[in-house]
């Protein structure tokens, strides 16, 4: 079972260095809707034996990130008729590099975080850092309003991952309105994409300051 | 019984301007009726003070709890208190009074009634500063002190000078309430409830006690104007109304006064430093102030440096007192707190008297500058005798009451140089010459007030075209220097109210000798002042009886030329440049305009103008500098959303490593 996670949560991590390194907007979203999916399945695993409600947990959850989600962003990326490049305010190998960076920084500072009790893998803490990493990276070093949603959404993985650790207390009912949260915040968000892009012919997030005052 | 008539007063004292908010803005009710309010609650107010010293054996008191989750409604009267109270109803009332001829709601229909508001809300908080004996009450009545001068003082909320002053006055306010709230919340600590003015337990060279002690000095002195801390005062007296002028001159710095006095009674012996600090700030202040006073060319401005000054002398007097307690003199405290304290009421008979009258002249020629007037004694002359009462009284000139005052002072610490051997206290005397200089100064200061302002020729049309004030402005200005006479001739009047105020500061200042009395043979005083004013009034007398056989009429100081003009005269920067001249390291003057040289020069025009040193060259540039400074971190906020994401990332980073670490 354990085997089964951490070669999950590796994955996981992959996913992070591909969508830091992915400069076409289509593979960005798939990314985020794969990985998704996959840490959607882990509470199946991990739990002891399978009752309906985890069940249900977990299909709304692929059915969200793993369709309804993409289904929006692929939209609002048609509608809007925005390029399907990624515009990074640093470049792509940089970035990279820097969640490389941040990566082993997890790792390093994982191993020192004092943690009750015993978690069920050893890679869920630095995985779950990592990945609100990747989504602070994805915020701050693009530039599209499009990737900022994305960012978003891996930032909230992170938070998913780290929830992992309290499954026992924290009851699927508030994981389920978490996600319904999100679900609002990008289907508003990517209204919202789709009514500047009309009034203003531009996306760029920097272009905003415009607005100030 | 006692504090039923005080609180009841204070009630009445609050609400006596909200009639006035329910009519019309051309209703002159209003005003009377507030006027009518005040007036009976200074009658209530020393009816109970009366009662308490006529009658009463133990001090009064009340303490009820309240719902508030601190402190409670704990108010008391005790002749220290009665010291303060007095000025605060006398002034209050007259101001009122004087405020029916000087802002009439029929000419000031904007602001009237927001002023009497004030007026009323103010008098009342002060009321409550003196009698609460709860923290969490004396810090809400300070509020309502601050925030009501506030207004006060910007009531012409359309003119700049008015607002300026009131921001400066506003941020003094506070940093005033911050140091308090800070000294009351050590006070707690140290007696575990918020009961006020009680004798502490703790050792006063405690670092707790020299807390205490420190944020009073600083939280009092704001308000009282010390001189480092008195940066709000001039610009705030010079442009409220001049009837608040007096109010806050007169009464509300000795708000400031009445804090250090309290405070400074709550250890049986405090350290001699407190005392010789309060004796340096005291003699620094009183210099300062006079010779800041001297060089201005704007009266009321000039007034309030002058209260800087007398604030100065005071603060003199409570610190000679500190020391004495501290060695154990009695001497020095029944001089130095005695001569304080009624120096306290002294000043405030006689600055609101100099106020209302340079009121009445602002009023008559709608100028605050010296320079602009000259000669206006002949078209007022009812306000330039009351105004001369005032300027003799406030230079300590004999027979008047701030002769007798500032001899205490003076007695007190000549008597520091006579201390038995070991003490090292000698240099407490060179406070004496000190006092002297300011005296010298004030003399200087006032002559060129007085005489620039009634004396020669008018200077311009304003100074000119000068009329009388009626009736209801010169009546209370009757009162007061009245009151300066009597307490000039008869100090003893006050005596018995001085001795339990002594006694309330520190009981052991009776133990050598059994009065104030025995030091100070205040009888034969009143004797030789009630002769010197009599020979004084045969002489004025005399003059007046000859004058008709040797009248000339001619231009005043005409110097028998024969075609003098105004311009001939001495202006009033002048008539002190020598003095300024002297003090110019203290005073820096900001001189423009050229240098006359040579005979028969071309017309040239020069000016000189003293900015407040401590404001206006240190105060302000720093502030900018701090402004300029805030400005530079300015980029940090780029309103791009990518960069306060970034900080996010970065505070995170940080803060998972430092945790960690």
């Amino acid at each position: 079972m354990t085997g089964t996670i951490n070669s999950l949560l590796v994955v996981v991590l992959l996913v992070n260095l591909f969508m830091l390194g992915a400069s076409r907007m289509r593979g960005l979203i798939h990314a985020a809707a794969a990985q998704g999916v996959i840490l959607s399945f882990m509470p199946l695993l991990l739990a002891a034996r399978l009752d309906w409600i985890a069940v249900v947990v977990a299909s709304v959850t692929i059915g969200l990130k793993g369709l309804i989600i993409p289904r929006i962003l692929h939209k609002a990326l048609r509608d809007a008729k925005i390029k399907r490049e990624v515009e990074p305010m640093i470049g792509f190998l940089p970035t990279m590099l820097l969640g490389a960076l941040g990566t082993v920084l997890s790792l390093v500072l994982a191993a020192h975080l004092p943690v009750v009790g015993h978690p069920v893998s050893n890679l869920v803490i630095p995985v779950s850092l990592s990945t609100i990493l990747t989504g602070f990276l994805l915020l701050t070093t693009r530039v599209k309003a499009i990737t900022q949603v994305i960012g978003y959404l891996i930032l909230e993985n992170g938070i998913y991952i780290f929830g992992m650790l309290l499954l026992a207390a924290v009851p699927f009912l508030v994981e389920l309105g978490i996600l319904l949260d999100l679900f609002v915040g990008i289907f508003v968000v990517s209204i919202i994409i789709h009514h500047i892009n009309q009034t203003f012919s531009s996306m760029d997030t920097r272009q905003l300051t415009a607005l100030r005052e | 019984m006692v504090m039923d008539l005080i609180v009841l007063a204070t009630l009445l004292a609050a609400g006596s301007g909200v009639p006035g908010l329910l009519m019309s803005r051309r209703s002159s009710v209003g005003e009377w009726i507030a006027v009518g309010l005040i007036v009976t609650a200074a009658l209530m107010g020393f009816g109970a003070i009366g009662y308490q010293l006529a009658f009463a054996t133990a001090p009064a008191g009340l303490s009820e709890p309240w719902s508030l989750p601190w402190g409670r409604f704990a108010i008391g009267l005790n002749a220290i208190g009665m010291v303060f109270l007095t000025p605060i109803l006398c002034i209050a009332s007259l101001g009122a009074i004087y405020g029916l001829a000087y802002w009439p709601q029929a000419f000031h229909r904007r602001n009237g009634r927001k002023l009497r508001l004030c007026w009323g809300l103010l008098t009342a908080a002060m009321m409550m500063i003196v009698v609460a004996r709860d923290a969490v009450l004396f810090l809400m009545a300070w509020e309502v002190m601050g925030l009501a001068t506030f207004f006060l003082i910007s009531t012409k909320d359309d003119d700049v000078g008015a607002t300026d002053s009131g921001w400066i006055y506003l941020v003094a306010a506070h940093v005033s309430v911050l140091a308090l709230m800070g000294m009351f919340a050590l006070l707690r600590v140290a007696t575990g409830s918020f009961a006020l003015w009680s004798v502490l337990p703790t050792s006063s060279s405690s670092v707790l006690a020299t807390g205490i002690f420190i944020l009073g000095v600083l939280g009092f002195g704001l308000k009282a104007g010390f001189m480092p801390l008195h940066v709000w005062l001039p610009g705030a007296h010079a442009n409220a109304p001049s009837h608040v002028s007096a109010f806050l001159s007169g009464v509300g710095l000795a708000m400031g006064v009445f804090g250090v006095v309290m405070v400074s009674a709550q250890w049986a012996t405090p350290p001699i430093w407190w005392g010789g600090l309060l004796v340096v700030l005291g003699a620094g202040t009183s210099l300062g102030g006079i010779i800041f006073a001297m060089a201005q060319s704007d009266y009321k401005r000039l007034l309030a440096y002058s209260s800087v000054e007398n604030i100065g002398i005071v603060l003199m007097g409570i610190g000679l007192a500190v020391v004495g307690r501290a060695v154990g003199q009695p001497l020095w405290i029944l001089l130095g707190l005695g001569g304080a304290l009624l120096h306290i009421l002294n000043h405030s008979l006689f600055k609101p008297l100099l106020f209302f009258g340079a009121g009445n002249v602002l009023h008559a020629t709608g100028t605050r500058e010296i320079q602009m007037l000259g000669g206006i004694a002949h078209r007022m002359p009812r306000t330039a005798g009351l105004m001369a009462i005032g300027s003799a009284a406030i230079c300590g000139l004999p027979p008047l009451n701030g002769f007798i005052s500032e001899w205490m002072i003076y007695l007190g610490l000549f008597n520091c140089a006579v201390v038995p051997a070991g003490l090292r206290l000698t240099w407490l005397t060179l406070a004496a010459p000190a006092l002297a200089v300011a005296g010298a100064l004030a003399l200087a200061a006032f002559v060129k007030l007085f005489g620039m302002t009634f004396l020669g020729l008018p200077r311009s049309l304003h100074a000119a075209e000068a009329h009388e004030a009626g009736i209801l402005a010169i009546a209370p200005m009757w009162v007061l220097a009245f009151g300066c006479v009597v307490l000039g001739l008869a100090p003893v009047l006050v005596l018995g109210l001085l001795e339990r105020a002594i006694a309330r500061w520190d009981a052991a200042a009776f133990v050598q000798r059994p009065s104030l009395a025995a030091v100070e043979p205040l009888q034969k005083m009143s004797l030789i002042l009630g002769g010197l004013a009599a020979a004084l009034l045969l002489g004025v007398w005399l003059v007046y009886r000859i004058r008709p056989r040797m009248a000339v009429v001619n231009a005043t100081w005409g110097c028998g030329y024969g075609a003098p003009t105004s311009r001939m005269q001495y202006s009033g920067g002048s008539f002190v440049r020598m003095l300024t001249d002297a003090y110019r390291a203290i005073l820096w003057p900001r001189r423009s305009g050229a240098n006359v040289i040579g005979f028969a020069p071309e017309a040239a025009s020069a000016s000189v103008e003293f900015p407040d040193t401590v404001l206006d060259r240190g105060l302000l540039p720093g502030l900018r500098m701090v402004g300029w400074l805030a400005g530079r971190a300015r980029p940090l906020q780029s309103q791009a959303v990518g960069r306060y994401l970034l900080y996010v990332l970065v505070a995170l980073v940080v803060l998972l490593v430092t945790a960690v670490w």
